[in-house]
């Protein structure tokens, strides 16, 4: 039977990324077969980048010695054996263990009871029946022990099963089901708590596992390998009932396996369940189909569709067209794509940013439009219908077209390989379009007898670009690898990446940027049981964040990441407040490169701060390439009038905002290489700005002057409470590092002046009220609540009041005091978040889209939770929805990173104190479960919290901090339930 | 056969300055002009020195002059008509009559033309748009608008209280990014590189202001044929204050 020739299901005629099958009977016809064509296909599946799990009940001697595939990759090739009591992976050197449940003494000996009493009980009926043998975590009964069914091929099980039940019902027993269940009720009786039974018609098995557990263990493993069910295969040959029994393959139909697509070889005899394709044919069809497979290798793989996992876009909606691209972006940190459609159409903006690359001077500095490689020379027309899907898991973005052009392709920029962008296609009519094309007519394309490459040039660096690929009728394959480079770029090292690329080959290419995603995911996730849509919203977050930062090197994060031109690129607080926390506690690595960023620039801010008249280091409040300031000065805002823009002269709290930036880094990963080497040196130059720019006064209180803080509608102002604490704060812990770690440049006299300034320094708390004025004066302003004057908030109060009223008014653009009890909790007076919070909301217009998510997490730390979850929705909508109508322009990284926040720090309560992770969940009425993975000085973790109890899931011991109390959670799961009266 | 623009020419100091914005926005809307001039009692003499002196076929009839005018209009299946706005300081009405029953009556755009226009080229249009992307004014201006004889269009968004955006994080950035999202909406704009202005306020304020400031030769205004109290502001406004020609596109003309 050839490929073409076997009468596929439709379902099944399309490619697969994983391949999960029953070995006896579905595979080979018995433990003697021969099983040379399977081994040589699966090795050929690997090689091509298939996954393989064979299922078993038998043990690894029996499977690998039939099987004998050694496998080189990339594609995975498991044995899932024993019943679901043991997990391999096959390498070139044979199987290694992955996974073993092992039975206790005590198991074992109910076993071993349970089976002897479940033969002497059918003995006591006058059915002989034997136990065959003790394998691991179970036992096996043979009912029919009979030398003419000594080792029934599978192809006979009609006549087996006939055979069976006919010696049951001679001795008076009905049918198998009766023998399964007094097997179970015995192996409760012998304190079993949850045995399994199961029966291939021959025997009874009593154990403790069985395929299902073999099947959520390969699940498990594809999904830690990127690879959604959807993309799965299951086949076997026992689905049906068989003797009102489950078929034994049934029970790798587990939930995790959901959206597999299944297929029967077997006889079936009582036909197959619902969704199951009966195709029949025994080992023949097997192989055939994995011949099947093996030949689609060159198809487009699917892009998974999974609910909370995926944006699905129909069709180009002007109004939102530009948004949904930017929200379909697919980035690695170095370079992001927008998902513009592939091919032409006049309502769409293809674009391809690189990270941190820049031209033009000051103000006017922008981003540097990079070459497309995403580009197909033909126009969408009016009967063209575009369906785009972005499967947020994988980062794979997939676009399919129907109308006169007919495509199908998937494309991703890959996370194993940041910079290099890879594209499959199929076209037609064929498409002859290169893979570069540049972005003006100014940049020349080179070409030579395999690729191209070209530069593109900017004052601030140049983006280098080679692609390849291979090309033959409608089939495109596309590699294109960028680099980005201060000086000349140097182009034998990007052609000799994209040729090292296209040698590797799609299928190879595309399995390692999968596993790469789902290990970012394993580690990022967060999991809200109760919201969908606002779980879809968080994971939309997390994708931006995760995919907008590099982690080697430096990361220049502007304010929309690598998804638009919006704000120029430009490097704000929103990166080292909003964005690097998350990546702190997910990937440390990229919160580092965000560091990295920083510590380069400190010679220009050493520079600006000598300039200025003072000491240390002064970061811009706008920075690009060189970490000059590149606020602008003036500009026009919504209404129409010029005004000057002060936010780069007096928004001084950016530099203790990158001190902070530095120890949260420290806080969640424990680098102290870190700490005492950049973190020091970064510390200190941020002290000493602090320390000359503070100001006392006659009574020795010490001032500082002329800043604006978070809340910009007013500005300049003096003491901003922000602003003073922040830099107090910023003092302290550069004289903690200095006297821990030491350091020559500071004499004793300089740090003892730091703690003085430190103690010196006002921060506007009031003793009677328990609240912090936010700067000099603003006690004394207007008392005007803009929540009672308006009908709706978010607003921009200073576009509907007037500036000048709000300036001399006690409205408030974003968290400012209350920025304080976010950032530095302990840095706040004790009990001062409620009466602030109190205080400051209803005076707050959240005319940033920061606001929201930082107002989320201080309710939920309140304990006011609905408004916290109404907060938290905001946030996260903000993109999704267009709530701003410029996502367009790139997504609001700043307030993604917000939405993180809100639910770490508030809902949480999480927060690293030394060598423990202090844990205050609180869990809104309306979810059940908050789950989220954060990575604790090295060690990943899960961390879950429900009505009554917070788990903890560890690789390493870890400590947490529960209620006051600190509990030592071991390298496994504990269960730390709450006191009474469970979650607050 | 060549497209159409009716201009209405009367006896009074108004009829210069129609004829002169007919010819000028003729060629604009690739039309020819047709002149007429439509009397209770025959006369005539400012409307036939007017037309004589362009090279212009003067059509007269007698009759009511609003219907006349609507019926000329019918007749020549114009692309648009073009009537003087003779204010009468002792009424409410925010133009003259004729120039309102005509605008009400037609479907198709009517170019009210103020008797003190100043006499210069259409070089620069003002345009009210309305909310995020609901740009059907522009859209119709810019679909009638001859490819190679583009006005610089502005574009004018007014954001009145209720429509203010929730976020505007630096306002400098937010507005670009803000303006650059918006005429990323409008297909034509797009292309034909229409600047957009912004403004907050009460709009038929901030209309009848920033078309002073911004210098503009003509305003163009979408309208649902209503002027009764209540109704279209922005175009009530703009009839009795504007200083300019003023285009009205009835909202359902396509």
């Amino acid at each position: 039977v050839s490929a073409n020739e076997f009468p596929f299901h439709p379902e099944m005629a399309r490619r697969f990324e994983a391949i999960v099958f029953d070995w006896d009977g579905t595979a080979v016809a018995d433990r003697s077969a021969d099983a040379s064509d399977a081994r040589s296909l699966i090795e050929d599946l690997c090689a091509a980048g298939v996954h393989i799990a064979v299922v078993s009940g038998t043990h690894v001697g029996n499977v690998d010695g039939q099987l004998r595939a050694r496998p080189a990759g990339p594609g995975r090739l498991y044995l899932a054996l024993n019943r679901g009591s043991e997990l391999y992976e096959v390498g070139a050197d044979g199987p290694a263990l992955v996974a073993r449940t092992e039975a206790t003494a005590e198991e074992d000996a109910a076993l071993t009871r349970a089976a002897e009493k479940t033969v002497t009980r059918l003995s006591a009926r006058g059915l002989e029946a034997r136990i065959v043998s003790q394998r691991l975590n179970r036992r096996k009964i043979d009912l029919i022990p009979e030398p003419e069914w000594d080792d029934p091929p599978k192809a006979r099980i009609d006549e087996l099963l006939i055979a069976v039940q006919q010696r049951l019902h001679d001795a008076g027993i009905d049918g198998l089901v009766a023998v399964s269940e007094l097997a179970c009720e015995i192996a409760y009786e012998e304190g079993l708590e949850a045995p399994k039974i199961t029966s291939d018609a021959k025997h009874v098995e009593i154990g403790l596992t069985d395929k299902a557990d073999s099947a959520r263990a390969v699940f498990a493993q594809l999904w830690h390998l990127g690879i959604d069910p959807e993309l799965v295969l299951i086949g076997g040959d026992e689905f049906g009932p068989l003797g009102g029994m489950p078929g034994s393959d049934a029970l790798m139909l587990v939930p995790e396996a959901d959206a597999a697509t299944v297929f029967s070889v077997g006889v079936e005899p009582n036909g197959v369940p619902d969704g199951v394709v009966q195709l029949r044919g025994g080992p023949d069809a097997f192989v055939t189909l994995l011949r099947d497979q093996l030949a689609r290798r060159a198809d487009v793989p699917q892009v998974a569709e999974r609910a909370g996992w995926s944006i699905v876009v129909d069709g180009i909606d002007l109004q939102m067209e530009r948004s949904h691209a930017a929200m379909l972006t697919i980035a690695d940190g170095v370079i992001g794509t927008n998902g513009a459609p592939l091919l032409d159409h006049p309502d769409t903006s293809p674009e391809v940013l690189a990270a941190g690359v820049y031209d033009g001077a000051g103000a006017e500095t922008d981003l540097l439009s990079a070459p497309q490689w995403n580009r197909v020379a033909r126009d969408l027309t009016e009967h063209d219908r575009v369906r785009r899907v972005l499967d947020l898991h994988s980062a794979i973005l997939g676009e399919t077209v129907v109308g006169d052009t007919r495509l199908s392709s998937v494309r991703f920029s890959s996370l194993a390989r940041p910079g290099l962008a890879v594209l499959r296609a199929h076209i037609d009519p064929p498409d002859a379009s290169p893979p570069l094309s540049p972005p003006s007519h100014h940049d020349r394309v080179q070409t030579d007898s395999s690729r191209q490459w070209m530069v593109t040039r900017g004052s601030g660096g140049a983006i280098a670009a080679a692609g390849a690929q291979h090309a033959r009728g409608s089939h495109v394959d596309r590699v294109v690898a960028y680099d980005r480079t201060i000086g000349e770029p140097r182009f034998a090292d990007t052609t000799a990446r994209v040729d090292r690329a296209h040698t590797r080959g799609f299928d190879a290419l595309l399995g390692e940027h999968r596993e790469k995603w789902a290990q970012r995911w394993e580690h990022a996730d967060v999991r809200i049981d109760g919201d969908d849509a606002l779980q879809h919203a968080v994971r939309c977050a997390l994708f931006h964040l995760m995919s907008s930062v590099a982690d080697s090197g430096e990361a220049a994060v502007g304010a929309r990441g690598l998804t638009g031109r919006a704000y120029r690129g430009h490097v704000f607080w929103d990166a080292d407040l909003f964005v690097l926390p998350f990546l702190a506690a997910t990937h440390a690595p990229a919160a580092r490169a965000m560091l990295e960023y920083r510590i380069r620039r400190l010679p220009a801010a050493r520079a600006r701060a000598k300039d200025e008249g003072f000491a240390g280091a002064r970061f811009p409040w706008e920075s690009a390439a060189d970490g000059r300031e590149v606020t602008p000065t003036a500009g026009r805002e919504l209404s129409g009038n010029l005004v000057p823009i002060r936010t780069g002269q007096n928004e001084l709290h950016i530099v203790g905002d990158i001190a902070w930036a530095a120890m949260c880094y420290a806080d969640w990963s424990g680098d102290d290489r870190f700490l005492s080497g950049p973190g020091l040196e970064l510390l200190v130059a941020t002290a000493r700005f602090w320390s000359s720019r503070i100001r006392l006064d006659t009574t020795g209180r010490g001032h500082l002057y002329g800043v604006i803080g978070p809340d910009e509608y007013h500005e300049p102002v003096d003491d901003n409470a922000y602003t003073n604490a922040l830099a107090r704060w910023n003092l302290r812990r550069a004289a903690d590092l200095v006297a821990w770690f030491g350091d020559q440049t500071v004499s004793t006299e300089e740090h003892r002046q730091w703690i003085t300034l430190a103690d010196a320094l006002v921060d506007g708390y009031r003793n009677d009220t328990g609240i912090y004025e936010e700067f000099a004066g603003f006690f004394t302003l207007e008392p005007l609540r803009i929540a009672d004057v308006v009908d709706r908030r978010p607003i921009i109060a200073d576009m509907l009041l007037g500036r000048d009223r709000v300036r001399g008014a006690q409205v408030v653009k974003q968290a400012d005091v209350l920025m304080l009890h976010h950032l530095l909790p302990d840095e706040a007076v004790p009990g001062s978040l409620l009466p602030n919070l109190d205080y400051y909301e209803p005076r707050t217009a959240h005319g940033s889209s920061l606001s929201p998510g930082i107002h989320a997490s201080l309710f939920a730390r309140a304990g006011r939770l609905d408004e916290a979850v109404a907060a938290l929705r905001l946030a996260a909508m903000i993109d999704v929805d267009d709530l701003t109508a410029t996502s367009g322009g790139g997504v609001h990284l700043a307030a993604m990173g917000s939405v993180w926040q809100a639910i770490a720090y508030g809902f949480m309560g999480l927060r690293p104190r030394r060598d423990t992770l202090v844990l205050d969940p609180k869990l809104p009425t309306t979810w059940n479960r908050l789950e989220m993975s954060v990575t604790f000085l090295g060690s990943p973790l899960r961390i879950g919290v429900d009505r009554d109890s917070v788990s903890v899931d560890a690789t390493t011991p870890v400590f947490i901090e529960l209620a006051g109390i600190r509990h030592q959670c071991a390298a496994s799961s504990t269960r730390i339930p709450f006191a009474q009266g469970g979650i607050r | 056969m060549s497209a159409r623009l009716l201009a209405a020419l009367d006896d009074s100091a108004a009829a210069k300055p129609v004829l002169a914005t007919a010819q000028r926005l003729a060629p604009m809307v690739d039309a020819v002009v047709v002149a007429i001039h439509v009397t209770e009692e025959p006369d005539g003499s400012t409307a036939h020195a007017l037309a004589d002196a362009a090279g212009i076929d003067l059509q007269v009839r007698v009759g009511d002059v609003a219907q006349s005018l609507i019926a000329a209009a019918h007749e020549h299946g114009v692309r648009g008509i073009v009537v003087g706005a003779r204010r009468a300081n002792w009424t409410s009405l925010p133009a003259g009559h004729v120039a309102l029953q005509v605008a009400q009556d037609v479907d198709w755009p009517v170019i009210i033309v103020p008797p003190d226009a100043p006499d210069r080229p259409v070089r620069r249009v003002l345009v009210a748009v309305e909310g995020d992307g609901d740009s059907a004014t522009l859209e119709m201006l810019a679909g009638s608008l001859h490819p190679e004889e583009w006005p610089e269009i502005i574009a004018l968004h007014v954001f009145e209280p209720d429509t203010l955006p929730m976020f505007a994080d630096q306002p400098v950035h937010e507005t670009a990014a803000w303006a650059r999202e918006f005429l990323h909406r409008l297909p034509h704009a797009r292309h034909k590189h229409v600047r957009l202005e912004v403004r907050i306020g009460r709009a038929s304020d901030v209309v009848r202001e920033a078309s002073r400031e911004l210098n503009v030769d003509m305003v163009v205004l979408s309208w649902n044929h209503h002027l009764e109290a209540g109704h279209a502001p922005i175009v009530r406004e703009m009839l009795a204050s504007s200083a300019v020609p003023l285009l009205l596109l009835p909202a359902t003309h396509a």
